[in-house]
């Protein structure tokens, strides 16, 4: 038995602090960093994506969860496997309000379903999708097209920093939160500017170290992948 | 050295005028709580952490009740004693931990880091963490939680040489050692001497106390 792989965000601002001989009075400043260094992490270099089901309306809404920082992708299930939505920069993002309702008026456009120019002959428009998607960033809302009154699944970025539960750090992770502590003490910590530079330089080569491991293949990846560019033929 | 020992250390070092000559033990006690707290800064100065030596345990038998002011929704806990202060945010309480050892951790802070943490900060969503203040009456907490306030506190103080019993070990800074040489008796010592006792040569002082 070692230790776990993932440690909870007191504990790794705990071990910083005992590291460096730091006094407990700065814990909480501390930890709001670690936060920051966690957020940053699951925006630009960790895999760690919620994948969550989402409910799309009868007018083809998907409303954006409160903790979605970025947008992966949306998806239907088809026999077994996820079936992703195209991005279509087209599709109408308006609604109509009648009597306080939300409705769709077809006279403008919204929730018109997408008809695909569709051809089997040469200079045909190539690939198209069943499932289209446009995002209302200001509304953070999704507007889908092929779906409506629906299930479908929505991958997303979150800060992952849990309001009701423990924040969790992976380990492999753990010394770019120590190079960001120690990278920020700089601005914060009065005389300690002139080495910001070089602290954040070891905080950039840790970031560079955890992305290597992060999409690093393994010997039976690389295999999978070419393997699965050959064709296979029968010895003879 | 217990706190009646170190009295008469200092009662013992002191140049008499006569062999009736007496001195208040009140004016003793305040010249060594005057001092103890003025070699502690010093320590103080030098790492803080060092304070931890010379702190006294309460709620180690007997949790401290952790209290909920009606008025303000604050939690708190009275201080039992008093405490001396010192410049970061700890002030005389150096330690604050649950009766037994858990992941529940203490961390003091101020009213301006209270106030700001309270309002958007990620650390606000932090669990296990709670915060304490230092008044001078008592402590208060943020981000206290139910398993806390059922099993208590204890906590570690730093409290003035007045606060201990006359049979408690008083531990002051004995190697904390003063440009001239002198260490914590030397300086209490040097204290009176500047402070000569009036000697009432019609009643010997029996008005008093040795």
């Amino acid at each position: 038995m070692t230790t776990p792989a993932l440690i909870s965000i007191n504990e790794a601002v705990s071990r910083y602090m005992f590291k460096f001989k730091l006094p407990l009075e700065d814990a909480f400043i501390y930890t709001e960093h670690a936060c920051d260094a966690l957020r940053e992490l699951h925006l630009h270099d960790l895999p760690n994506l919620v994948t969550s089901k989402v409910a799309v309306s009868a007018l083809g809404i998907i409303e954006i969860p409160s903790d979605l920082i970025g947008f992966n992708g949306l998806y239907v299930f088809v026999d077994g496997h996820k079936w992703k939505f195209t991005y279509n920069d087209n599709l109408i993002t308006t609604t109509t309000t009648t009597g306080g309702a939300e409705t769709q008026d077809e006279d403008y456009g919204e929730g018109v379903a997408v008809k695909d120019p569709k051809t089997d002959t040469y200079g045909g428009v190539g690939g198209v999708n069943d499932y289209y998607y446009k995002i209302d960033w200001k509304a953070r809302r999704i507007f889908v097209d092929g779906i409506a009154s629906d299930t479908v699944i929505l991958e997303y970025v979150s800060s992952g920093i849990e309001l009701t539960g423990t924040t969790y750090i992976p380990v492999m992770a753990l010394s770019v939160i120590d190079t960001y502590l120690k990278w920020k003490e700089s601005y914060w910590i009065p005389g300690q500017e002139r080495y910001a530079e070089v602290r954040e330089k070891a905080y950039n080569d840790a970031v560079m170290r955890t992305r290597n491991f992060v999409n690093a293949k393994t010997y039976e990846e690389w295999r999978d992948l070419f393997l699965s560019l050959t064709t296979m033929a029968p010895l003879r | 050295m217990i706190k009646s020992e170190i009295r008469s250390t200092v009662l013992n070092s002191l140049k008499r005028y006569d062999s009736t000559a007496k001195f208040h033990q009140r004016v003793l006690d305040a010249e060594c709580e005057f001092v103890l707290h003025q070699m502690l800064g010093e320590v103080f100065r030098m790492s803080p952490h060092s304070l931890q030596r010379y702190t006294k345990g309460y709620g180690y038998t007997v949790a401290l009740a952790v209290l909920t002011e009606a008025s303000t929704g604050i939690y708190y806990t009275t201080l039992p004693e008093n405490i001396l202060v010192f410049l970061d945010k700890a002030s005389g309480v150096r330690r604050v931990a649950t009766p037994t050892q858990t992941s529940i951790k203490f961390y003091p802070i101020d009213q301006r880091e209270w106030d700001l943490i309270a309002y958007g900060s990620y650390a606000n969503t932090v669990k296990n963490q709670i915060g304490y203040i230092v008044t001078p009456t008592r402590v208060e907490y943020y981000g206290m939680t139910g398993e806390v306030i059922t099993s208590g506190v204890r906590m570690d103080l730093i409290i003035p040489f007045s606060e201990y019993a006359d049979t408690d070990v008083v531990l002051y800074p004995e190697h904390i050692i003063g440009e001239e040489g002198k260490g914590f008796i030397d300086r209490v010592v040097d204290r009176l001497l500047a402070k000569p006792q009036t000697v009432n040569l019609s009643d010997q002082n029996k008005d008093k106390e040795e």
